[in-house]
């Protein structure tokens, strides 16, 4: 821009500086020809002069000869004056041959003056006569002499006027012609200024718009730009080609456009992410505050239950002892009794019954006992089979086919028995629940390295993706009257014991549940006098 | 182009012009001043030669004078010998460069004193008379062979122009000058004397030698044509004398700068003009031989009648 500026500035003072010197040029000839006019006045003015001094001259010369006068200083100064003014007059001419350069177009004028040398010439010899034969005359008292040189120089003076006037007429001719030259020249010269000025104004302004508008159009292209971006459209560009500074700040104006368009790309991507992200954390509260509303039921349901529990242990204990009593005497009379005794059949079912009754309350019992925890050499296949015996009542067993495929060898554990059975209890609840129309429950055990595992597997309706991760939290249930406790209880039970349980599942196909329980170094062969302890 | 050239072209362009308008008002305005002068001190030139030619001569002398002494020495030309006299005696001139027998004749009848002379350059301050003739006249320095001729002179009061050739004709024993020539011219100054004689105007002719010389140098074919016949003894040039009633301080400043003027430039400028190299003093004593020539043909200066006198 700035360079434009200077150029458009260079280019009008340039014009203006043209036509300074096609004015001063012009203005240089009409003041050469004023020059010439005012030297043909001066002239012209001393051919006046001259006039009068020669005419004075004559008049002195006839005073004296009349005798009028004796005084002749008058008279000679009328001459010497006259002298002096054709020297001056001779030497203006000359001066112009040596002053006129241009020969082709003051060739007339050249011509001329050439012309007036000669009759300047012709003046000075006719005044060299004059003055000769006025001196002779003037101190002469010769008549005859007198009388000729009267005569002779009345002659010579009007002969002398007569060049003068001649000269003169010559002089006014040319002052005229000079004079129209000029008046052309000056008409010349004020159309030519004329021209130029306007010229130059016009120049001036095209240029003075042409920089103009290379500058507001950029300009105007920017702020355009400018506002739409100002009104959220950052997809816009000025369209600036000009190499200036315009150019380069659109250009950057364009470069910051962008930047601005992938910044606001990446805001809506990350407001887009923050506004997914709070609708999962919405969720995460929401399921969050849902599984406390439900924590805190089963909580509830858990302090009943422990409260059911104590009074079942309280209920089992009073129970235990009229059942004590039945068995006692049942057992007592089918001891009386022969076998052909038709009773001793029923006695025997009252015998079976009432011992069922008792491992029930037994079950009980130690199910309400205190989680006191107490870890022996335990026989996995065991505390299975006793784990087993509690369910079997259980009418929701009735159409489960259970499969035991247990490694007779296996090596005992040290571990809690009661906790494992509530372990392997719970695992077994659970799959008999996934299995509502029936269903295979297959357990199997068996030495793995530094370990043994308990694999319990259903052939129920599987647990979904998302529920298997979160089925051994605190609380989590899928049933209807659960506490969400069993299997979290379960997995502390197991990590206690130092060990891991797993969960491999597919939905429409069962579960199974892995067990796996490390064997100390100190464990030693299964004792069988402990592991058939009885189950008080 | 740049911005600042374009400028500094402008300015040159203005201050040409500048220049040019203030060498034209430079011009206009020089001039030297010229010192007012008090009083006019009039000094009267003779017809010695061409009018002209004295005041071209004798100019620059003046305008030394006026500067040197402060005063406007003022030229006057006069239109005959004989009107000097009478000039002297009105007072309408202080001083006047007399020729010889002027001098002799206005000093016998009114106070005036000499002061100094030129001192033509080659150390001559004297001139002679001269008689001459055409060489194709048929006559020759013996005086019988101008009986009956046409003399052309100068005027009653000049040395050359008249005093020596009667005198030349008295010691001839020709006592009635008027009568042994046919015509006798007075042309009034030398030059023309010589010029009437050259034109063939007259046959015979007498000047002041200086006069004749200095037409030579002018026109050396003169020489050719002219033959000078007889010489008088030497007189005086043409000396400046005062009115003796002038003030005396004027009289000796205007001496002493006469004198004086050969050393400055300027006066060594004047008298070129006058073709002197110097100013000499000069004493009445020098014009004696001059006063027994007038004696010799029997002039009474004092009561000697001559033209143009009133």
């Amino acid at each position: 821009m700035k360079r434009k500026l200077i150029l458009g500035l260079g280019l009008v003072l340039l014009i203006f500086v043209i036509s300074a010197v096609v004015v001063v040029k012009n203005l240089d000839s009409i003041v050469e020809n004023q020059k010439l006019i005012n030297e043909q006045d001066l002239i012209i003015g001393k051919y006046n002069e001259m006039l009068f001094q020669m005419k004075g001259a004559q008049a002195e010369l006839y005073r004296h000869q009349a005798g009028y006068s004796r005084n002749i200083d008058d008279l000679v100064n009328y001459i010497e004056s006259f002298d002096e003014n054709i020297d001056f007059l001779s030497r203006k001419y000359s001066s112009h041959h040596r002053d006129i350069a241009c020969m082709q177009c003051h060739s007339k004028i050249e011509e001329r003056l050439t012309s007036l040398s000669a009759i300047f010439s012709e003046i000075e010899n006719h005044l060299k006569q004059y003055k000769q034969d006025m001196s002779i005359l003037i101190t002469t008292d010769d008549r005859s002499q007198i009388q000729i040189l009267e005569k002779a120089a009345t002659e010579k003076g009007n002969t002398i006027i007569g060049f003068l006037e001649k000269i003169r007429h010559a002089a006014d001719k040319m002052r005229g012609e000079i004079k129209n030259k000029r008046n052309i020249l000056i008409n010349r010269s004020r159309n030519t200024i004329s021209i130029a000025m306007a010229l130059g104004f016009i120049l001036s302004m095209v240029i003075f718009i042409v920089i103009i508008r290379g500058i507001t159009g950029p300009v105007n292209a920017l702020i355009s730009g400018i506002q739409k971006i100002g009104g959220g459209d950052f997809s816009q560009r000025v369209e600036v080609r000009t190499k200036d500074e315009i150019g380069f700040m659109a250009e950057a104006f364009n470069s910051m456009t962008e930047k601005l368009s992938s910044i606001m790309e990446e805001k809506d991507g990350l407001l887009q992410r923050l506004r997914e992200f709070n609708e999962e954390l919405e969720k995460k509260v929401k399921d969050a505050t849902e599984e406390l509303r439900l924590a805190h039921e089963n909580m509830v349901r858990a302090e009943t239950l422990a409260a059911i529990g104590t009074l079942a242990a309280g209920v089992s204990h009073e129970i235990s002892t009229p059942l004590n009593t039945i068995l006692g005497f049942t057992q007592l009379t089918i001891s009386g009794l022969d076998d052909s005794n038709p009773i001793k059949g029923d006695l025997k079912v009252i015998e079976q019954e009432a011992v069922r009754c008792k491992r029930i309350v037994q079950g009980l019992l130690d199910f309400a006992r205190s989680p006191r925890r107490e870890e022996r050499l335990t026989d996995m296949n065991r505390i299975l089979d006793e784990t087993l015996t509690l369910l079997e009542y259980q009418p929701s067993m009735k159409k489960i086919v259970i499969k035991r495929d247990m490694d007779s060898n296996i090596t005992p554990v040290e571990a809690d028995e009661l906790q494992l059975k509530q372990v392997f209890l719970n695992i077994i609840l659970n799959a008999v629940q996934a299995m509502p129309e029936g269903g295979e429950l297959k357990i199997t055990t068996r030495n793995v390295n530094r370990g043994v595992e308990v694999s319990i597997s259903d052939t129920g309706t599987g647990i979904p993706e998302e529920e298997r991760k979160k089925i051994f939290q605190p609380f989590y249930t899928t049933k209807k009257d659960g506490t969400g406790l069993g299997l979290s209880i379960s997995y502390g039970i197991i990590k206690e014991h130092g060990g891991e349980i797993f969960v491999e599942s597919e939905i429409g196909r069962g579960s199974r549940f892995r067990v796996f329980i490390p064997v100390r170094s100190s464990d030693r062969p299964l004792d069988r006098t402990q592991s058939d302890m009885p189950l008080e | 182009m740049n911005l600042k050239s374009v400028i500094l072209i402008i300015l040159q362009i203005s201050l040409m012009a500048t220049a040019c308008s203030d060498r034209e008002a430079g011009d206009l305005i020089k001039g030297e001043s010229k010192r007012i002068k008090e009083g006019t001190f009039t000094i009267a030139i003779l017809p010695e030669q061409n009018v002209f030619e004295q005041k071209k001569r004798y100019r620059p002398l003046a305008e030394y004078l006026s500067d040197t002494l402060n005063v406007n020495v003022k030229i006057k030309l006069l239109d005959s010998y004989g009107s000097i006299y009478d000039e002297i005696k009105n007072r309408t001139i202080d001083a006047a460069f007399f020729g010889s027998f002027n001098y002799v004749l206005t000093r016998a009848r009114t106070d005036i004193e000499p002061i100094a002379r030129p001192v033509e350059i080659g150390g001559n301050s004297n001139y002679k008379g001269i008689i001459f003739t055409r060489k194709d006249s048929g006559l020759n320095s013996d005086i019988r062979t101008w009986k009956g001729k046409r003399i052309s002179l100068v005027h009653e009061v000049t040395t050359a122009g008249y005093i020596f050739p009667r005198w030349y004709l008295k010691r001839h024993g020709i006592d009635n000058f008027e009568k042994y020539f046919r015509r006798i011219i007075f042309s009034g100054s030398h030059d023309a004397a010589i010029l009437a004689v050259l034109k063939g105007q007259a046959d015979i002719g007498a000047a002041k030698d200086l006069i004749f010389k200095k037409l030579l140098s002018e026109n050396p074919a003169i020489r050719d044509e002219i033959v000078v016949l007889a010489e008088s003894i030497s007189v005086p040039s043409n000396s400046l004398c005062v009115r003796a009633d002038l003030k005396n301080n004027i009289k000796s400043s205007l001496k002493k700068t006469l004198l004086s003027m050969h050393n400055t430039d300027n006066g060594r400028t004047a008298l070129a003009a006058l073709n002197a190299e110097k100013f000499i003093e000069t004493s009445d004593s020098e014009f004696n031989e001059l006063r027994q020539m007038a004696g010799d043909i029997g002039i009474d200066i004092r009561t000697y009648q001559f033209r143009d006198s009133r």
